[in-house]
């Protein structure tokens, strides 16, 4: 019965695959100049990362020095991980995922506290644990029509609850194990987490750009009921972004646990706006369907480098904060003025 | 017929929300109505926030922001004069300064309302920590700030006092001027408001200087009756804030927001916290049922409709007939 209905929605898919790969064919000296065009948040953020990455590299003592490279791609690794994931849900349209925070925590606390049954089953329990938050998000967001904010603020609200339930705030030692081992070692200058957050954000960025189901994606953050019409499952789409983001937390969650080698409950705070600030310095458009792994990844780089500097500087912590925030706040002035310019 | 019409509104869902969270103060915690002054004291900062942030989420926008704002007027109350007046006053004016500078970066530079606040929510607290150097400053004239503490008529204090007023202040504008009837029509359609000669702009700024200044009171209100100015202060008000504007039946998609529903919404969630305190439960669990509360909310208040659409929309897709479907979702 429905199947003449997915026919013409499978058409629709083919027929936006093969007009989003036609850039491709544009000749190379054209491609560059078109993806700023299409992308001019991310050119700006990327150029502006460029420039603090010159200038710490000329003027700053300490900017080059290996253990400030570590610290600053390690950092970068934790909140990249949590803002890749992040992408997909603003993507689909749901605004944000404040739950990340909890998330963190819960996959943090569980991989510590079964540690001793082998690393498998407590990476598993960690994910299983972040997954339930994901279908509690997608029920929220999806079938129940709430608002992405309310909902997530709802899980995370009630999930630092339960976990402070359980552990009664207690922090969590932990040992060596694979964990710690992925937290706390580097292949050359890299650390092996930022390796972690490479990988995911190549994967990330083919399942957003390279298959059906980003294609799907995309089409419910652009407009959910259209794409409910053209046959698309939007409350699976929903689902799996919020899954996607899970993963990434409960990685950052873990991997950070590894790292410090403790999880206790308030471990996570700050990542989920800092996260969101990534992933809309880098381009995604809040309003769902647009977006770019590129840009979040280049968003979070962005953050950090410019947090590490401010630190380098000399600049007391209280101070660092607020000019963080304006940089933020000049960031989306550029891009917001550029992009009505470039609409008119 | 008319038990539809109880709940067909947001506002009576609402109001049936908080009726029935009493019944079970009544039920399980007794004594908690008898200090109803002590529960109306802890929750004058949501309150206020959340009457704040009616004209902004009423225009379809979202101020993010409040929580620090609050802070940035406490950090000013707290440090600019010893005279408690004087400090009183520019605490006050900090929260409409900031509210400026969100109306004119989500009006005039055209920023996501979201997305603005979000960065100014960094950068004032930012700002917060560097006027107060990271801790409490606390007040120079404490016995000035003392005398507001006292009740003065039954249990009531005069912050709560402060925030009925500008409650009443913000329903009045709402519903009783062009300016407030201007912000439904602007959240219902940008584009029509436009055309029907509506200064968008110049509306968009008065809602966040309204939403700024409130909040900035709010912080005030809160370094005098904590006789300190914490940069701290406003953390955990943003999001309980918008969660009793939503659960007051406010839209985030702008149109619709009510400031009894506000208030409401802040009674609601502020006795479910005061009376599992005085249960003997701790913030852990309080934060379990309010997480609880909230997605019962969502099924209760605003997107009612939605189930019912999303039933409508897979029968007509049933029965194959796109146009159905089509019609369904323009409804």
């Amino acid at each position: 019965m429905t199947t003449e209905l997915t026919k013409p929605g499978e058409a629709e898919y083919h027929a936006a695959a093969s007009s989003s790969a036609a850039p491709v064919t544009v000749p190379a000296t054209n491609g560059l100049l078109d993806s700023i065009r299409r992308n001019p948040t991310t050119t700006v953020v990327a150029a502006a990362l460029a420039l603090l990455a010159l200038g710490g590299i000329l003027f700053v003592d300490g900017f080059t020095s290996t253990q400030n490279v570590e610290t600053v791609l390690r950092d970068a690794a934790f909140l990249g991980l949590v803002a890749v994931g992040m992408t997909f849900v603003v993507v689909s349209g749901s605004i944000v995922d404040l739950s990340v925070v909890p998330q963190m925590a819960v996959a943090a606390t569980v991989a510590t506290v079964l540690r001793d049954h082998g690393p498998w089953i407590s990476i598993t329990a960690a994910l299983a644990a972040c997954l339930l938050f994901s279908l509690v998000n997608a029920l929220g967001t999806g079938p129940l029509g709430g608002n992405g904010v309310i909902v997530t603020l709802a899980t995370a609200t009630a999930g630092i609850g339960i976990l402070e339930t359980f552990t009664g705030g207690a922090q969590y030692s932990g040992g060596p194990g694979l964990l710690a081992t992925i937290g706390s070692s580097s292949v050359g200058v890299l650390p092996v987490p930022f390796l972690v957050f490479v990988a995911v954000a190549v994967l990330a960025h083919l399942l957003l750009t390279r298959t059906i189901f980003g294609l799907r994606l995309r089409a419910t953050g652009t407009r959910r009921a259209a794409a409910k019409v053209a046959g698309i499952s939007t409350s699976r789409s929903l689902w799996s972004a919020f899954a996607l983001c899970s993963v990434g937390a409960a990685l950052a969650g873990m991997i950070l646990a590894g790292y410090s080698s403790s999880a206790v409950s308030t471990m996570s705070a700050g990542y989920d706006f800092m996260a969101l600030a990534a992933v809309v310095v880098g381009g995604t458009a809040l309003l769902g369907g647009k977006g770019t792994i590129v840009g979040t990844v280049a968003g979070v780089l962005f953050l950090q480098v410019l947090l590490d500097l401010l630190s380098l500087v000399g600049l007391p912590y209280h101070w660092q904060q607020f000019i963080q925030g304006i940089v933020i706040v000049a960031t989306l002035a550029v891009t917001a003025v550029l992009g009505r310019r470039s609409a008119s | 017929m008319n038990t539809k019409n109880l709940f067909s509104s947001p506002l009576s869902r609402c109001s049936l929300l908080l009726a029935a969270i009493i019944v079970a103060l009544l039920v399980f915690q007794p004594t908690a109505l008898g200090s109803y002054g002590i529960i109306a004291a802890s929750i004058v900062p949501v309150w206020l926030v959340a009457v704040a942030l009616v004209p902004v989420l009423v225009l379809g926008e979202i101020d993010l922001s409040v929580g620090s704002t609050m802070a940035v007027a406490a950090a000013v109350t707290s440090t600019v004069s010893p005279n408690l007046l004087v400090g009183v006053v520019c605490g006050a004016l900090a929260g409409i300064v900031v509210g400026i500078v969100n109306g004119l970066l989500v009006a005039k530079v055209g920023i996501s309302s979201f997305v603005a606040t979000l960065a100014t929510q960094i950068t004032l607290y930012g700002l917060a920590l560097a006027i107060t150097s990271g801790g409490p400053v606390t007040l120079p004239d404490q016995e000035a700030a003392m005398s507001f503490a006292p009740p003065i008529l039954g249990q009531i204090t005069p912050a709560v006092l402060v925030a009925v007023a500008v409650s009443v202040a913000v329903w009045w504008t709402m519903a009783r001027t062009h300016s407030g009837r201007d912000l439904f029509a602007i959240g219902g359609n940008r584009g029509a408001a436009r055309a029907a000669g509506i200064p968008v702009t110049a509306r968009t700024l008065l809602a966040f200087c309204v939403c700024g200044g409130i909040s900035g009171l709010a912080g005030v209100l809160a370094t005098i009756d904590l006789g300190a100015g914490s940069p701290n202060l406003g953390s955990t008000v943003v999001m309980l804030s918008i969660a009793a504007a939503v659960i007051g039946g406010a839209n985030l998609a702008g149109g619709r927001a009510s400031v009894v529903g506000a208030v409401l919404g802040a009674f609601a969630l502020g006795s479910i916290s005061i009376g599992l305190q005085m249960g003997g439960l701790d913030s852990s669990a309080e934060n379990t049922v309010v997480g609880v509360i909230l997605f019962l909310a969502i099924i209760l208040t605003g997107q009612h409709h939605s189930l019912l659409q999303i039933i409508r929309i897979e029968r007509a897709r049933l029965s194959r007939n796109t146009s159905d479907a089509l019609a369904e979702t323009a409804r």
